[in-house]
């Protein structure tokens, strides 16, 4: 018998403040239905017979809300619940999905992985909070060096990443060569990791997609925060627009490590100074459009720079070099997201922007001269680099919430200018930069459409189509695929599987060692020759939660074809950073088992992950191991209550070392005099030669590292509004492991290899403020 | 010049300064483990030559921190047997054979000079009836007084079928001493190289044969500096040796004076190398090779198993203006 049904819908917030709450629980318990509200804030639960119903909204941290609705026979009906604070301390990475409850987020197939900003402030930091170091922890993600926040996913390299900021694509986000991300941590909400088993309206990268999601303002006052730390400071406000129904976030961040550097070296404290700086900045403006819609636009900028022009021959900048730079880099992005429902069981969203990366690079040296015994006056250029990487970009998507069915499908246009143009005087850099130009302009669009159907309460399947369009580049159609079947209240079990493609690839050597010391990407479109590069993969997982306590398990394996890989050096020291003509198309697999726990109590919390990851290369008819492949890796981290508003954090990681090439032999070479038809010393050369084994074939000493960090916060009321300050300190490595970088024959000679050392101890301190 | 390189390592240093000042941070140098070390053979069959020598020694690894041990001399490796074999002819190389000239001069850094020193430790050699011959296929065989079994094949090339002198009669700096290494002449020298042929390699050397007044003259002696040269064929017929300089001189003792002729007759060695030759030279600059580019035309050891082989003709330089 037909019975007359409606949709109801509408949006969780917190009281007061009015900021959506995100992965809160909606249910209605007499029909056992429920679901969990996007990152908006917004749910839908279609098929609601007509009656009075107690709708029941939860939240971590939140009272429970229970309103009784009265549905009529049909249509809709429009909710928003509001949830009042309640401090309960229930912190740390959560993993969504393990409940067996339908997510507006697709979940059938394996679950996203979410970082909470909490999770970021409270584990021990690197100079900076920082919210890419905390994905690095996690078993998915592994890192080059100690020095760098880039991301290898799965067996991946960074250039296969999609990050996004509030759905918008962004270029190289990070500062100081990438030792921590171009982020103010306090104006990030969360943080969500797909690192396969892609769904449809997810691409187009091929090994993991990272959206940060910046906080809404509240709307009710205005809510402060900031930070002054070891190296920069940090400030950002919140409140509500003029009028109804609008907030706004902006925050700044600026480095003073230029002067605390001068200073340093003024008091022979550290060798050199260091004439850097970076600023970041970044602008959310938020504003609802009807009853439930809403329209946003972000502006996101980071700027870097290294310069001497200020100084002249003179003022010897290089200590008698007669050299100086001028160095500017940053990314620049601005969107606009309009959302908005239509009707009761459809949602569109749409998005445009443009989104960058720049830089200039000019090198200048006074050339010494013997005869006048001083520097030239007339500086001539040795390096003169210019890039400009951009993404002007326009999506539309549309979600429909049927009872049973969600649908998704959606367009997504980018146009792309990759332009490179690095001119350097090859006497002074060696091979190590070589000069090239590019210009690439690559235009794709995307489609997909997908449907998600809940056939019983416990199994859920998810399955679509993708198609990626790079006009001359190619086509490839990407078909998604996931199913999670849930035995019980606390299991679930979960397979998905994804094809992917992208046009973009990074022109950096992933083998040279200057890419474990530099994040940065150049990017360029891929290969016309070999056209798109395209991957496969299948994940096969298993979530258990239970009260505080979760554990997820996932397998995976990837196949990635037509990679553009540099080609492999022999020294990864002299190796060129960016590898532009000599390029070879390659394969890559990559298979490996995660295990991600976790534990809540009280105020306490620990995680634990563990990764076996098996990765490897082809090119040219050369397998390899990927430089930065860890064969095993465990991290564990721990928050515990110190005193009643204390915390102390600890984390431990270990793992293989990292694959390097061995000397496997000495051999003498000779010249040959072919007059007296016998071997002699050659002539300009060298007679001895370090012989080589396979390229990777050896590992490093492993890896081992303790960090520690506490906190604690003092709470003050000024001016009738109360305001917290958290004083911290984090010691990295504090047990000041020599952890090694790589490993290179001593003098290049032998007998002995030397290892250059990752980061040693290094405290961090500051202060927080909140108001 | 590398304001880049300084960049890195400016921040490096930081870091490193701020933290670890006073710490002892590094994890400590391992000795490179080479296992056994490798066993390195060298030999180049020379078509036309009645002779064949292979060269055998191991690379010591060293032990004495602080040295380049590396770098140290090439230890013999005696009491192996070593067999030549083409076709149904075998051949057995005797170690450090009586009448033999040494297979490795360290005295020598100029091709074609240098005393005859004997055979010694590690170079084996024998005759080869009827020459080595161009285009046949030669297999080494070296079996190790502990066991082991390496092997090698090479195939000498004919030497150039057609030389001649793009400029019969090169012009080049003649004068008193060996002062005038300044701007240089060159020979040049057009090839035609069989397709077994990866690389011609000239060398100019003596007897120099003075003329004076349209005569030769013996009381005149002189001395040429001209690198070798090595050059690969791929692309090219000619390949030039450059002339630094000839220095020419008459009388004894303390009457010797400084004299140009108006002309020297030298002798242009022009050689064919083969492929395997070719890479090995290729890898020579390098201070890390990759184990293929470190064993040529052998297996099972390290080295080079190569042939050759060499023309000479005679060459008229006259003085530069």
């Amino acid at each position: 018998m037909f019975l007359p049904q409606a949709t109801v819908h509408g949006t969780v917030r917190a009281e007061g403040s009015l900021v959506p709450i995100a992965y809160a629980t909606v249910e209605i318990p007499e029909l056992g239905r429920g679901v969990l509200t996007d990152e908006r804030g917004y749910f839908a639960l279609p098929g609601v017979p007509e009656g009075q119903w107690r709708i029941r909204a939860s939240a971590l941290g939140y009272a429970e809300s229970e309103p009784l609705v009265e549905v009529p026979e049909g249509g809709s009906v429009t909710l928003e619940l509001t949830l009042s604070t309640r401090p309960v301390a229930l912190e740390g990475i959560t993993v969504e999905g393990g409940e067996g409850r339908q997510t507006l987020a697709s979940t059938a197939g394996p679950a996203p992985i979410r970082v909470d900003a909490s999770v970021v402030e409270q584990m021990p930091v690197l100079a900076e909070p920082d919210v890419l170091r905390a994905i690095q922890m996690l078993p998915s993600v592994q890192a080059a060096s100690d020095f760098s926040s880039a991301l290898y996913v799965r067996g991946g390299l960074p250039d296969q990443n999609l990050l996004t900021l509030d759905g918008a694509p962004l270029f190289n986000p990070f500062h100081m060569g990438g030792l921590f991300s171009a982020f103010d941590p306090s104006a990030i909400e969360s943080v969500e990791l797909i690192p396969g088993a892609f769904p449809a309206h997810v691409g187009d990268r091929l090994s993991s997609a990272i959206d940060i999601r910046s906080k809404d303002g509240g709307r009710d006052r205005v809510r402060g925060s900031g930070a002054i730390g070891l190296i920069s400071s940090r400030m950002s406000l919140d409140g509500a627009l003029p009028g109804e129904g609008g907030s706004y976030l902006v925050s700044v961040r600026r480095t003073y490590l230029d002067l605390i550097t001068d200073v340093a070296h003024a008091v022979d404290l550290i060798p050199v100074t260091l004439p850097y700086g970076f600023t970041d900045a970044h602008l959310k403006l938020t504003h609802d459009v009807g009853q439930l819609g809403r329209l946003s636009a972000s502006i996101y900028i980071d700027e870097e720079g290294f310069n001497f022009t200020e100084e002249t021959p003179s003022g010897d900048p290089w200590e008698g070099s007669g050299d100086y730079a001028l160095f500017d880099w940053g990314s620049r992005m601005a969107s606009l997201n309009y959302w908005q429902p239509l009707g009761s069981s459809w949602v569109a969203e749409f998005r445009a922007g443009v989104s960058g990366f720049h830089g200039s690079f000019g090198g200048y040296t006074y050339p010494w001269s013997n005869e006048a015994q001083a520097y030239s006056d007339t500086a001539e250029v040795f390096l003169d680099a210019n890039t400009t990487q951009r993404d002007l970009f326009a999506a539309a998507d549309f979600t429909g919430y049927g009872q049973r069915h969600t649908r998704r499908l959606g367009v997504q246009l980018d146009r792309f200018l990759l332009n490179h143009d690095v001119g350097v005087d090859q006497g002074g850099l060696g091979d190590v930069l070589v000069p090239f130009a590019r210009l690439d302009r690559p235009q794709t669009i995307a489609a997909y459409v997908e449907d998600e159907w809940t056939a019983t309460s416990a199994l859920s399947l998810r399955g679509g189509m993708r198609v990626l369009s790079a006009g001359e580049y190619g086509t490839e159609w990407l078909p998604r695929v996931g199913i999670r079947y849930a035995l019980g209240p606390s299991l679930a079990f979960s397979l998905g599987a994804s094809r992917s493609a992208q046009v973009l690839r990074s022109l950096k050597n992933e083998e040279s060692i200057w890419s474990s010391l530099m994040a940065y990407d150049l990017i360029a479109a891929v290969p016309l020759e070999s056209g798109l590069t395209t991957a496969e993969d299948v994940t096969i997982g298993a979530e258990w939660t239970k009260d505080d306590t979760s554990v997820r398990v996932d397998a995976y394996q990837k196949w990635m074809h037509d990679l553009p890989l540099s080609p492999v050096p022999r020294d990864i020291i002299a190796a060129p950073i960016f590898a532009t003509d000599a390029v070879g198309v390659g394969e890559g697999t990559a298979r490996g088992l995660e295990i991600l726990a976790r534990h809540g109590r009280g105020r306490a919390n620990f995680s634990l992950g563990y990764a076996f990851t098996l990765a490897e290369l082809e090119a040219g008819g050369e397998q390899y191991t990927p430089r930065f492949e860890r064969r095993h890796l465990l991290d564990a981290s721990a928050a515990l209550p110190l005193g009643k508003s204390g915390l102390f954090s600890a984390r431990v990681a270990w793992g293989t070392g990292q694959p390097y090439t061995p000397i496997i032999g000495v051999t003498r070479r000779y010249g040959y005099d072919p007059l007296n038809k016998r071997f002699t010393h050659p002539q300009g050369g060298y007679s001895t030669g370090l012989v080589h084994g396979e390229h990777n074939s050896a590992r490093l000493p492993g890896y081992f590292r303790v960090d520690v960090g506490a906190r604690k916060d003092f709470i003050r009321n000024w001016w009738g509004r109360e305001t917290t300050f958290t004083p911290y300190l984090s010691v990295l490595n504090v047990l000041n492991t020599p952890n090694v970088l790589f490993a290179i024959p001593e003098g290049y000679g032998g007998p002995t290899l030397e290892y250059p050392p990752q980061i040693p101890i290094f405290p961090t301190f500051g202060i927080e403020w909140t108001f | 010049m590398d304001v880049l390189m300084n960049l890195l390592k400016r921040l490096t240093l930081v870091l490193i300064g701020v933290a670890a000042s006073g710490c002892e941070f590094m994890h400590p140098p391992t000795a490179i483990d080479l296992g056994e070390e490798p066993v390195i053979v060298h030999a180049v069959l020379a078509a036309g030559s009645e002779r064949a020598a292979v060269l055998l020694t191991r690379a010591t690894s060293g032990s004495q921190p602080g040295h380049l041990p590396f770098d140290n001399e090439s230890m013999p490796v005696s009491g192996a047997e070593i067999l030549l074999i083409s076709g149904a002819e075998t051949i057995r190389l005797v170690e450090a054979p009586a009448g033999f000239p040494t297979c490795f001069s360290v005295s020598s850094s100029s091709y074609g000079s240098g005393g005859v020193e004997p055979a010694g430790p590690g170079c084996y050699a024998a005759m080869v009836p009827g020459g080595v011959r161009a285009g046949m296929s030669y297999r080494l065989a070296i079996r190790l007084p502990e066991g082991h079994l390496i092997h090698g094949e090479a195939i000498p090339p004919p030497a150039p079928t057609f030389v001649e002198l793009v400029e019969p009669d090169a012009a080049v700096p003649i004068g008193g001493g060996q002062s005038n290494f300044g701007p240089v002449g060159a020979v040049r020298v057009r090839f035609d190289a069989p397709e077994s042929v990866a690389g011609i390699g000239l060398v100019i050397s003596g007897p120099v044969e003075a003329f004076r007044n349209n005569r030769p003259d013996d009381r005149i002696q002189c001395g040429i500096y001209a690198p070798s040269r090595v050059v690969s064929v791929e692309g090219a017929d000619t390949a030039s040796i450059p002339i630094g300089g000839v220095g020419c001189s008459e009388g004894e003792g303390s009457d010797r004076k400084a004299i140009q002729p108006d002309s020297i007759h030298a002798r242009l060695y022009v050689t064919a190398y083969d492929a395997a030759f070719m890479r090995y030279l290729a890898g020579l600059q390098e201070e890390q090779v990759e184990p293929q580019a470190a064993a040529q035309g052998v297996s099972g050891a390290l080295g080079l198993f190569a042939g050759e082989a060499t023309l000479a003709r005679i060459i008229t330089l006259v003085p530069k203006d």
